[in-house]
């Protein structure tokens, strides 16, 4: 088996190449996805498949709940957050508060995911 | 290396995963990457290493068996699938680096490599069982991130690059 120690110097050229790939990745998905434009419309509720739509700019507080979780949802002056939820994680509540179309929130534990729709990314496929 | 020796060093090698792997658990999401829901992928350290001394299908072993047990231990049955999904996608990366391209690419470049195919796998698997394009919207920020948290256990990796193997 081989077992030779890797003493190769630290960094090479294709770790360079690696950063850069992954980066232009990023951005041109990000340029794809069109998060940072337009005005969202709606808020789109995904909860276990069965979708509903809210206007972002109503306000309101709705308590959600699937798999046997809670997440109580906000709406307010155009944006939304997850205020509170009972999952294990709570990555929900920790992602704060989205404004802008194509923002997502995803509750992994309780399947329950929020998207903001409507603006310039008007469809609900994504533009790749 | 004789049977019992391989068996106690993938046994020793999976204690040191899986504690990493509950270090993170606990450890304030802000202690190292200012993001929520991502890790710095401390337990990757393990299997990268693994796999660059020439012990591919141990390292595949431990990581599977890492990633049962934290699934048992700290989290459910969404995030096992997730956390697999993830697992199979950085594994698969971290050999192409290693194995096809290791003589262009260092600890570094492996990494990040395998940190972002670990944040596409684990998109993937939140596009199969719950939204695709909620998940999406994810990549960009989680492939930024990768960039981050691949050079930290980079450069844990190079510092390791110097120390002999114990078990070998």
């Amino acid at each position: 088996m081989n077992t030779k120690i890797y003493k190769s110097r630290a960094v090479l050229p294709g770790d360079v190449a690696v950063y850069i790939i992954v980066a232009a990745v990023a951005v041109l998905t990000s340029i794809a996805l069109g998060t940072n434009d337009g005005r969202p419309e709606y808020v789109e509720i995904n909860s276990g498949g069965q979708i509903e739509r809210y206007p972002l700019y109503e306000e309101r507080k709705l308590t959600l709940s699937n798999e046997g979780y809670l997440l109580t949802l906000v709406i307010e002056s155009g944006r939304v957050w997850i205020e509170d939820a009972d999952c294990p994680d709570r990555l929900c509540v920790k992602t704060g508060k989205i404004s802008k179309p194509g923002e997502s929130i995803i509750c992994v534990p309780a399947r329950i995911s929020v998207r903001l729709t409507g603006g310039k990314d008007d469809s609900d496929a994504v533009a790749w | 290396m004789s049977k019992a020796r391989r068996l106690a060093l993938d046994g020793a090698m999976l204690c040191v995963a899986l504690a990493l792997s509950y270090l993170e658990s606990i450890l304030p999401a802000w202690t190292l990457v200012p993001l929520p829901g991502v890790k710095p992928g401390l337990a990757n350290i393990v299997t990268v290493l693994l796999v660059r001394r020439g012990y591919v299908a141990d390292a595949a072993a431990v990581s599977f068996a890492r990633i049962c047990l934290s699934a048992m231990l700290f989290g459910g049955p969404v995030s096992y699938f997730i956390s697999l999904s993830g697992g199979a996608f950085a594994f698969f990366a971290l050999c192409v680096c290693t194995y096809a391209l290791g003589k262009f690419v260092g600890p570094l470049g492996t990494s990040v490599m395998s940190a972002a195919a670990h944040n596409i796998g684990q998109i993937f698997a939140v596009s199969v069982i719950m939204s695709p394009t909620a998940a999406i919207a994810y990549l960009p920020v989680l492939l930024f991130a990768s960039l981050f948290t691949g050079t930290i256990t980079g450069i844990i990796l190079i510092l390791l690059d110097r120390v002999k193997f114990p078990l070998s």
